[in-house]
């Protein structure tokens, strides 16, 4: 606009008027509700329709302002396209009813009595606070809105850590903050996320990933618990708008500026050297199946956007009802459109795919050789440099880990690293050949995709938390309301002698040795470690391994644990700092059990309770390796070496010690069968050892080493 | 009610003013800061930026900012950098602090902590004049600030 008001372009001008709105054809691209001089253009993709009508509200009005059916003439392609004319951001929203073709087909679902999102859609209006119920009797529960995305972000940089540099804490917007114990000023928001960085500053993880932020209907859950307290859809798989962020998670929700909240945490995350993942969600919807809402795809273009049987029906491959229909063209650009628009416009720093698998999958569900999504992900130029990880299995049976198509970019989460550290941690035998391709990167799964493939982990949103997985035999869903039978049966855990809370000293003795156990494998293995949040601190979910549906003590992190777990989680955080401390630990490629640099030592060695000698029979329960320092980072950096030795067996064992490396000699940074402070040390803090050749390692313990120069030496 | 106003004060030399830092100009708002009233202050208060020294906007008689009302003022704040000259609030309530601070905004603004824009206005300055600008209808929901 010039200062005297007038608009500057010749084409912002309208033609015509249609429900009493100046209005002209729009332009077909960007899809969506865009800013305009003097308006707004609406462009929306249908291909089976006949017509589009643009539905606008005044906010939070139950009735329409005003119905503009999108004349035929406007249509460019199957883009419906108008551009409406003195629209003021502040006060409207939108949707659209959609008519369909006169002779319907078997996936056809059109409804010109729904009121649709628009699937590019901004801002989604009616969730600002959470746990309210939509209003679902109303005409378009979840109305879109247009976004002022103007936000200042100063000098804010990407971190750009080396994916095999990362440690990633996995949590979600609410549960870190929610508890009365969090101390924030915004408890459960971005907001509250923001002013707990300075402690996950102190912890030392350097990314965090984000459960699902897609605006979702957490009330959109018809179950309750057996107390008949309603319970609600707490993780957030259930999208409903894919370009908005959840209001319900932003404090300034209700004022409409979830954007400008979220964006402050990122860049203040990224202030402190910490990345921000998300976990999106392309292989569903909210929309469910034949029984669910019509809210935005199915009443668009059901046949477009969903995986239909011949008979138009919905195909499950993601066990919830319907399956994204990702390798059509149309969606493959949704979802390419979708994550530019969170790397560019938010400054996310990549993707954690849920049930990624159903991206590599064909229209009728075939598995494809060479998903097209999934190259086109992969060499997309603007998220070229984003992190993409992929949940490598979905809930039909096709299990991809080590196997995903991944185009030189992808990995995956490692499902077998956690089943194999389980199964260890937990006393099995048979266990320590698997370990030991694990510990290392996993180089069976992924060879020619480097270490930096694999996303280490023992524990993640779903399943048992780290204590848990120490404490029980079997899950305990009971409050999910389903009567235990949901949720995995089999979660390679053991309860040190009890099944769950107990006062027996020894009971949890074992059990804090075990979480420090899976601690230290997981922070000295090749790889990407992640973390669950909370896990430094023992939280528990009473053995609820399914917690999904749980808003409340059973989710949320209970921050007076970092008081009564104090030791656990100094040993976190001196873990973490050895993990950064060492970049042998952090190599980008894998092991190849070879001296390669000529330092007299292969950049791996294999050992037991022998030096040099690793027992691979079935019963062993004792492994042992060394990382030479020379071949740190492909011999390009300055390292010590660092040995870590594994005991899964209930008895001590003498072990015999390789020797340091020559002017050197083995100092202790953990030992997880030592009472604190002696379990774990600082980087530059840690003890020689008093007997140099041999450590006596207790039961279920493990010890890690590192050289130190020796004195005079 | 759908007006904003703004009563411009401007006060004498940086001795006038604790802390020093250039020519101070108070301008204080009222009313209400929406979409609809946004450019026209803008406009207002962008004329009133002094080269080389300050404008402080004494909001503690808005009743109601919206998301553009916040925008305003970072957009504020930017011109007055580009212009080396420097944009500083007060009479900030406890809501509109909180939205601020939650949207990473504050970090970008100046604020003047309570007690000095007290002192600061305690001088009767030289009225330049009240204007009233023109707004169009409200009804969106956004903060209420009183």
């Amino acid at each position: 606009m010039t200062l005297s008001g007038l608009p500057e372009r010749i084409d912002a001008y309208p033609t015509e008027r249609i429900a009493g709105y100046p209005v002209r054809p729009g332009r077909p691209l960007p899809l969506g509700a865009t800013a305009v001089p003097g308006g707004y253009n609406f462009a929306v993709y249908s291909d089976r329709a006949s017509a589009v009508t643009l539905v606008l509200f005044d906010q939070g009005a139950e009735q329409p302002r005003a119905e503009l059916p999108v004349p035929d003439c406007y249509r460019v392609g199957s883009v419906f396209a108008i551009t409406v004319f003195g629209l003021d951001q502040e006060n409207f929203e939108y949707g659209f009813r959609v008519r369909g073709p006169d002779a319907p087909g078997p996936g056809d679902r059109f409804d010109p009595a729904v009121v649709l999102a628009d699937p590019y859609a901004k801002l989604i209006a009616g969730g600002e606070h959470w746990g309210e119920p939509r209003p679902r009797g109303r005409l378009a529960p979840y109305r879109s809105r247009p976004l002022a995305d103007d936000f200042d972000w100063d000098g804010d940089r990407p971190p750009g850590i080396a994916p095999e540099d990362l440690i990633v804490y996995e949590t979600h917007v609410r549960g870190f903050t929610r508890h009365p114990s969090s101390g924030v000023s915004a408890p459960g928001t971005y907001a509250g996320l923001r002013e707990k960085i300075p402690y996950l500053v102190s912890l030392g993880v350097n990314c965090v990933e984000l459960l699902p932020v897609f605006e979702f209907d957490e009330t959109d859950m018809p179950r309750s618990d057996p107390w008949g307290r309603p319970l609600l859809n707490y993780w957030g798989y259930n999208t409903v708008g894919f370009f908005a962020p959840k209001a319900g998670y932003a404090a300034t929700g209700r004022y409409g500026m979830q954007a400008d909240e979220f964006k402050a945490m990122v860049k203040d995350l990224h202030a402190h050297g910490i990345e921000v993942l998300l976990d999106v969600v392309f292989n569903h919807t909210a929309e469910g199946n034949e029984q669910g809402p019509s809210i935005s795809f199915r009443g668009l273009d059901n046949a477009t956007y969903y995986m239909l049987t011949p008979d138009g029906g919905y195909y499950n491959f993601s066990g919830t009802g319907n399956t994204v229909n990702c390798n059509h063209p149309v969606v493959r650009d949704f979802v390419v459109d979708c994550l530019r628009y969170w790397t560019a416009e938010y400054h996310v720093d990549g993707f954690r795919f849920d049930l990624a698998s159903i991206l590599g999958r064909a229209p009728d569900g075939g598995v494809l050789p060479n998903p097209p999504l999934l190259e086109a992900l992969a060499h997309d130029p603007v998220l070229r440099r984003s992190k993409l990880i992929a949940e490598a299995w979905d809930a039909a049976g096709l299990y991809q880990v080590g196997s995903f198509p991944a185009y030189g970019r992808w990995a995956e989460w490692n499902g077998k690293y956690r089943d194999a550290v389980r199964r260890f941690v937990r006393g099995e035998h048979g266990v320590t050949g698997e370990l030991a391709a694990r510990l290392v990167g996993s180089p069976d799964l992924y060879a020619g995709r480097g270490a930096a493939a694999s996303v280490n982990f023992v524990t993640a949103h779903d399943g048992f938390t780290l204590y848990d997985l120490v404490s029980y035999d079997h899950k305990h869903n009971e409050e999910n309301g389903e009567d235990n039978r949901d949720g995995e049966n089999d979660n390679h855990s053991w309860n040190s002698g009890a099944e769950g809370p107990t006062d027996d000293p020894e009971v949890r003795r074992l059990r804090l040795r075990r979480m420090k156990n899976a601690l230290a494998i997981l922070l000295t293995s090749q790889g990407i470690p992640m973390l669950l949040a909370g896990d430094e601190l023992g939280r528990t979910q009473g053995g609820n391994n399914n917690a999904y549906c749980q808003d409340g003590e059973t989710s949320w992190v209970d921050w007076t644990l970092a008081e009564s777990n104090a030791g656990l989680l100094r040993f976190t955080r001196n873990l973490i700092a050895f993990r950064r401390a060492h970049p042998v630990l952090r190599g980008a490629e894998h092991l190849r059990g070879v001296d390669w640099v000529g330092s007299g030592y292969p950049d791996v060695s294999w050992h037991g309770v022998q030096a040099w000698a690793p027992n691979w029979v079935h019963h062993g329960r004792v492994l042992a390796l060394m990382r030479c320092g020379k071949h740190a980072k492909g011999g390009t950096a300055a390292d010590a070496t660092v040995y870590v030795a594994m005991n899964a067996h209930e008895r001590p064992h003498d072990l015999e010690l390789p020797a340091a490396p020559p002017g050197t000699a083995w100092a202790l940074a953990a030992d997880t069968g030592a009472e604190p402070p002696f379990d774990s040390f600082a980087p530059g803090c840690e003890p020689a050892l008093r007997h140099p050749g041999r450590y006596l390692l207790a039961g279920h313990s493990t010890v890690i080493l590192v050289s130190r120069p020796s004195p005079g030496g | 009610v759908n007006a904003v106003a703004v009563r411009v004060e401007v006060r004498g030399g940086p001795r006038a003013v604790p802390g020093g830092g250039g020519p101070l100009t108070v301008a204080a708002v009222s009313g209400e800061i929406t979409s609809m009233t946004a450019p026209a202050l803008r406009e207002r208060l962008a004329g009133l930026l002094p080269p080389g020294g300050r404008l402080r906007l004494d909001l503690s008689q808005v009743s109601y900012i919206s998301s553009a009302g916040l925008r305003v003022l970072v957009l504020l704040h930017r011109q007055a950098r580009d212009r080396a000259s420097a944009v500083e609030l007060a009479g900030l309530g406890e809501q509109l602090r909180f939205v601020l601070s939650a949207t990473g905004f504050l970090d970008l603004l100046d604020i003047v902590p309570d007690q000095e824009a007290e002192k600061a206005d305690g001088s009767p300055g030289s009225g330049l004049g009240t204007g009233a600008l023109d707004s169009g209808g409200l009804d969106s929901p956004g903060l209420e600030v009183a």
